[in-house]
Order: structure tokens, then C-alpha cells, then sequence
């Protein structure tokens, strides 16, 4: 027979792990801390240079060589189409490095310009390229491959198969190319710590209270269409 | 009551020649007082004797009471804090108030006698804060060896002659019409006699933003203190090629300018900006329309007067002086103002509107607008620029 002390303790017990709980659903997940932590930011501390046009000019040269590695083996008409797509790219681009008034980031072709050797420009291209591939796919197992693309991979290839009328097979592994190649073609237009600023800005109240936010947003929206359209030819170049 | 009330009820009893003859009457004693040799060898360390009484008393004459009346209505269309006890001086009022009557009784001389007295006041005051003890010997050199003969100051030899001769005639020549549509005009009218008269010893203001302290780099006061501290006065000999400390920063236009343009931006309480200046602004800057808005009319506060005279002269020695009016005069701006960098103009241009946008911010916003980053300022500061550059065109070419 359950005493009236037993029924205290189990009652005292209850007690405690409802509280348990409380606290548990209280406590703030890592992205809301995040999220809190941008909000309260204070971006004085941030030291970018302001935007330029002499500055956006140079990245576009550099970057270009990236893209022409992509480019070598097609022909006329893709290198054509690949061209007008990125006209309207690199003006997206530059209008948000305009918009959020930051000097234009180059990734990777540290001491080089327009006029290092052909040798040279062509050999970093290619290091960022492939070093690119074995990050962030070639060294994946395929249980960190599917943890990182899968959700991405199984939405998309799906909307492909149904909208172009392709094999599952086939739009699952281009999808794939695509997945990594719009990585890439992000990491070079906007590196980390760019990256990382536009998204404080676009959750920042302060930002908010002056700046018009919704462009950027509106640009930013843009930009990952683009990239993802753009990854897609690329992706059946390689 | 408001002043033009006040006016319009007083006018019917007042003969204006009257008036004129006995404001005329305390102009000359101050000039008789002018021709002694003890006054005139002075110069322009002069103090004129105020006929403060007087003036007081004058429209008390008419009617008992009205002296009061005056000051009271001037207090109420100005606005202006108790504090301010310049612009709530009664001496000031009666005289602005004579310049109307003059005005709408198209009796000119009345005008100008009473804008003479209140400018010989305003010298004295100016005079005394600018260089409390003066020596005579010392301006004289001053005049004579290191001033620019570009300044008016140059060209008359007693400040009673640069008054009534220079100032008085081009002030009043350019209020008039002003004044003709709205009395309420008077404080612009008081702010311009005030910074002209200031002009003439200390103009080209520059802080040190981190001590504080203040100092002016054209006009009487600096190259005083620099003839004083090297003891040079007019029977010291020295040749002109050690001296030649030519005060040679802005002439005497551009000054004029500068302070013309800071009247009309401070005084210009109901700015209209047109849309296409908003969506410039909001092109260079990328901030809401709404904020851009919000800020630039705050600009039009006298209280920022120090300030954006001090932001117009940087700009104004950088810019081409005969491309304001050009359709090209944003360019001019962006290539020489905004796309400069790192010189110590610029930075100090930086500070300057810093200090503007740290004050909005706080009114406006309630944000600390150090809060922003580097680069985000300096889009903020280019809408202050770019309006101050509207202002400028407004001014000179409309």
C-alpha cells in the first residue's frame, strides 16, 4: 500500500521533472542565440573598406579566369548563352557590394592581378576549383555527402524530373553538380566574411531602422537564383 | 501679438519722419563722437558708445507701454529660448521694428540709421568676445602689414565707416525684399548682420574634436593674437617678406556665400526637397526614402548653424566655384568630396558631418549612430553632402 510519504515523494518528483521540461523548452536554441547575438551587434567594430568600382573591375577580371575553366570545353553557342547569363549575374553582384557599400572580396588569387601570367591565373583557377570539388564533395563520405546536400538534392531533383521530364537517376546526379558548384560559385562571389555581413545586416534592427532593407533582401533573393541557374549549365560542362 | 500686427496697429500713429529725424540724430552723435582723434585713433578697436536709452525710449513716446509690446511680440515670433539674451533684447527689437516702419513707409534712411545703430552694437559685442583687450597700435599693424587687401576691413578706416558705408547699404539692399513680404524675415535679416559682423574678426572655424577647443583661422582675431604674441605693432619695422601672413583662405565672396547658405538652410524651417533629390539620395546612400527624409529635415535647425558653415567652407575649398550651377555639379561633388579619401579635408569633413548625423540620429532615431559601421556611415553621410550640395545650387542659382 502506497503510504502518504511515498505519494509526497513521487508527487515531489513529478514536480521536478516538469521543471525538467519548463527549463528545457525555456532554454534558447543555438540559432535563436544567434539570431539575438546579430540583432544586438555592435558594426562599428566591423572594418570593411568602402565599395569601388576599381575594386569590383578586379575582382571580375580574377574571377573570370574560374569561370573560363568551365568554359574551355564548350562551344560557341554555350560559351555564348554561359556569358549572357553572367552579364545579368555580375550586375546582381555588383549591387549589393554597392548597396551594403563593401569593397569587393576576391577568393583566393592572393597577390595576383590582371597582369600575373596566364600560367599563373590559370594554375589558381584550377586549385580553387578542385579544391573546391574535394571539400566539399570528392572527401565526403556519402553519409556526409547525403547529411549535407540530401534535403537540398531531393527537392530540386524531384521538381526537375517532373517539370523537364528526365530520368530520377539523372536529375538526382545533376542536381548533385549543381549543389556544389553553387557552392562554389558562392564562396567566390561572396567569401565568408561578406557573406556573414549581409546576413547581420539583413537581421539588423538598427540596419533596418535607415536602410532599405528590402532591396537587399530582394537582391540577395536574386543572387541564389542565379547562381543556382548558372550552376546548372555549368554543372553539365564538367 | 504677432509683429505684423503689432505693426499694422502702430503705423497709423507714427510719423515716420519724426522717427527718422531722431534715430538720424543718435546715428550722427556716434559719429561725432567718431571724428574725435582719441576715437579715431581706435580704429577698429573701437567701442561705440550705445545710445541704449534712447532707443528704449523711443516708441514709449508714441505710447507708454509700446517699448514692451515691441519686445514681447519679437519674443513670440521668434521663438527663441529666454536664454538667448541677444535675440530677446529688447534694443535689438525696437530697431527692427523701426527698419520695418521704414520699409512700409518707403522711407529709406529711417531703415538705414536704425540698422546702423543695431550693427554698431553688435560690433562692440563682437569686438569684446573676439579681442577683449585691444590694442590699438597692434590692429593698426594687423590692418596695415598682414590682412588681405581683399577685406572690406582694408578699404575703410574707422568700423563706423564699414558699417554705415559696406554693410548696412548691402544688407539692407538684400533683405528689403524680404522684409516687404514677411516681418517675420527680421530674424534672418538679425542672424545675417550678426554673422557679417563676426565675420570681420574671427570666420573659417575649425574644432578640435577632441579637446574642444576652437579656433578661427581667417578674419581680425587670429592674426591679432599672432601680431600680439610676436609684439608687432604699427611703429614696429618690419619687412613685408617676413610678415606676409596673408589671410588668404576665402575671399570675401565665398564667405559671404557660405554664410548666405547656412542662413538659408538653418532659417528654412519647412524645406520642400523635390522627389527627384530624395531618389537621388536614396541611389547613393541605399537608406529608405523615409529616413533620408527625416534626416535631411532636421538639418534645418539653427542650432547645426556652426556646423554646416564650417562642413560648407571644406566643401567650398574643393569644389569649382563656377560649376555650382552646372548640371554637372553632383559629379563634381562625388569625384571631389565623396570619392576623397584619407586627406586631412576630408577626414576632417568626415568628422564634422559625424558629429551632424551622431545628433540627428539621437533626436530622430533614438539610435547611437556610432553603432553603425564604418562603411554605413559613410553612405549616411553622403546624404548630408549631396543636400548641403542641393542647398548650395538653390542658393546660388535659383
Amino acid at each position: 500500500m502506497i503510504s502518504f510519504n511515498d505519494q509526497l515523494e513521487f508527487s515531489s518528483r513529478a514536480h521536478e521533472a516538469l521543471q525538467r521540461i519548463k527549463s528545457k523548452n525555456n532554454e534558447k536554441t543555438t540559432s535563436e542565440l544567434l539570431h539575438e547575438t546579430r540583432m544586438n551587434l555592435d558594426y562599428s567594430r566591423m572594418v570593411f573598406e568602402e565599395y569601388s568600382d576599381e575594386k569590383f573591375s578586379k575582382k571580375i577580371e580574377l574571377d573570370s579566369n574560374v569561370y573560363n575553366q568551365f568554359l574551355k570545353s564548350a562551344s560557341e553557342d554555350t560559351s555564348q548563352y554561359v556569358q549572357e547569363i553572367l552579364s545579368s549575374y555580375l550586375g546582381t553582384i555588383r549591387a549589393i557590394y554597392e548597396h551594403i557599400n563593401i569593397e569587393p572580396k576576391i577568393y583566393g588569387f592572393v597577390k595576383m592581378d590582371k597582369h600575373s601570367s596566364n600560367n599563373e591565373l590559370l594554375n589558381e583557377s584550377r586549385r580553387i576549383i578542385f579544391e573546391h570539388l574535394d571539400k566539399h564533395y570528392y572527401n565526403l563520405s556519402s553519409d556526409e555527402r547525403q547529411k549535407k546536400y540530401k534535403s537540398f538534392v531531393v527537392g530540386i531533383s524531384h521538381d526537375i524530373t517532373i517539370n523537364e521530364n528526365i530520368d530520377i537517376d539523372e536529375s538526382v546526379e545533376h542536381t548533385y553538380k549543381s549543389a556544389v558548384i553553387t557552392k562554389l560559385l558562392e564562396n567566390i562571389n561572396f567569401p565568408f566574411t561578406v557573406k556573414s555581413k549581409i546576413e547581420e545586416l539583413l537581421e539588423s534592427q538598427i540596419y533596418k531602422e535607415v536602410f532599405d532593407v528590402d532591396t537587399l533582401e530582394k537582391l540577395w533573393e536574386d543572387f541564389h537564383e542565379q547562381t543556382f541557374s548558372l550552376s546548372r549549365v555549368l554543372s553539365l560542362l564538367c | 501679438m504677432s509683429i505684423q500686427a503689432l505693426l499694422d496697429e502702430t503705423l497709423p500713429k507714427i510719423n515716420p519722419q519724426l522717427l527718422n529725424s531722431e534715430i538720424g540724430k543718435l546715428v550722427q552723435k556716434i559719429q561725432l563722437d567718431m571724428i574725435s582723434t582719441k576715437k579715431r585713433s581706435e580704429n577698429y578697436c573701437v567701442n561705440f558708445v550705445i545710445p541704449e536709452k534712447e532707443v528704449l525710449g523711443l516708441f514709449n513716446k508714441i505710447e507708454p507701454g509700446l517699448t514692451d509690446k515691441i519686445n514681447l511680440a519679437f519674443k513670440k515670433s521668434w521663438n527663441i529660448p529666454d536664454s538667448v539674451r541677444m535675440m530677446n533684447s529688447a534694443y535689438y527689437h525696437i530697431l527692427l521694428f523701426s527698419i520695418l516702419i521704414g520699409i512700409s513707409t518707403n522711407t529709406p534712411t529711417l531703415s538705414s540709421n536704425a540698422l546702423n545703430l543695431l550693427n554698431f552694437r553688435m560690433y562692440n559685442g563682437r569686438r569684446f568676445s573676439s579681442i577683449p583687450y585691444c590694442n590699438p597700435s597692434t590692429m593698426q599693424y594687423v590692418i596695415q602689414n598682414m590682412l588681405s587687401k581683399k577685406f572690406e576691413v582694408t578699404k575703410h578706416e574707422t568700423p563706423f565707416e564699414l558699417i554705415t558705408q559696406y554693410f548696412t547699404p548691402t544688407i539692407l539692399k538684400k533683405y528689403t525684399s524680404y522684409l516687404q513680404k514677411d516681418v517675420n524675415e527680421t530674424k534672418r535679416l538679425f542672424q545675417a548682420c550678426f554673422n557679417r559682423i563676426r565675420q570681420i574678426f574671427r570666420s573659417d572655424r575649425v574644432a578640435d574634436l577632441n579637446s574642444g577647443e576652437i579656433k578661427y583661422r581667417s578674419g581680425l582675431q587670429p592674426l591679432y593674437f599672432k601680431a600680439s604674441q610676436s609684439n608687432l605693432k604699427v611703429s614696429t619695422t618690419v619687412s613685408d617678406s617676413e610678415t606676409g601672413i596673408e589671410n588668404s583662405l576665402t575671399s570675401n565672396s565665398i564667405e559671404e556665400d557660405i554664410e548666405g547658405i547656412t542662413n538659408y538652410i538653418v532659417m528654412n524651417h519647412q524645406p520642400n526637397y523635390p522627389d527627384t533629390l530624395i531618389d537621388f539620395l536614396k541611389t547613393q546612400s541605399s537608406a529608405q526614402k523615409v529616413a533620408i527624409i527625416k534626416i535631411i529635415n532636421k538639418l534645418h535647425n539653427l542650432s547645426y548653424s556652426d556646423t554646416i558653415h564650417e562642413i560648407l567652407q571644406f566643401m567650398f575649398r574643393r569644389i569649382n566655384y563656377s560649376n555650382i550651377c552646372n548640371k554637372d555639379f553632383m559629379l563634381d561633388i562625388k569625384n571631389k568630396i565623396i570619392a576623397s579619401k584619407h586627406t586631412s579635408d576630408v577626414n576632417r569633413l568626415k568628422d564634422l558631418t559625424d558629429v551632424l548625423l551622431k545628433d540627428i540620429f539621437t533626436k530622430v532615431f533614438n539610435i547611437d549612430y556610432e553603432k553603425y559601421s564604418s562603411t554605413n556611415r559613410a553612405q549616411l553621410r553622403r546624404v548630408i553632402i549631396y543636400c548641403l550640395a542641393h542647398n548650395i545650387q538653390k542658393y546660388k542659382c535659383h
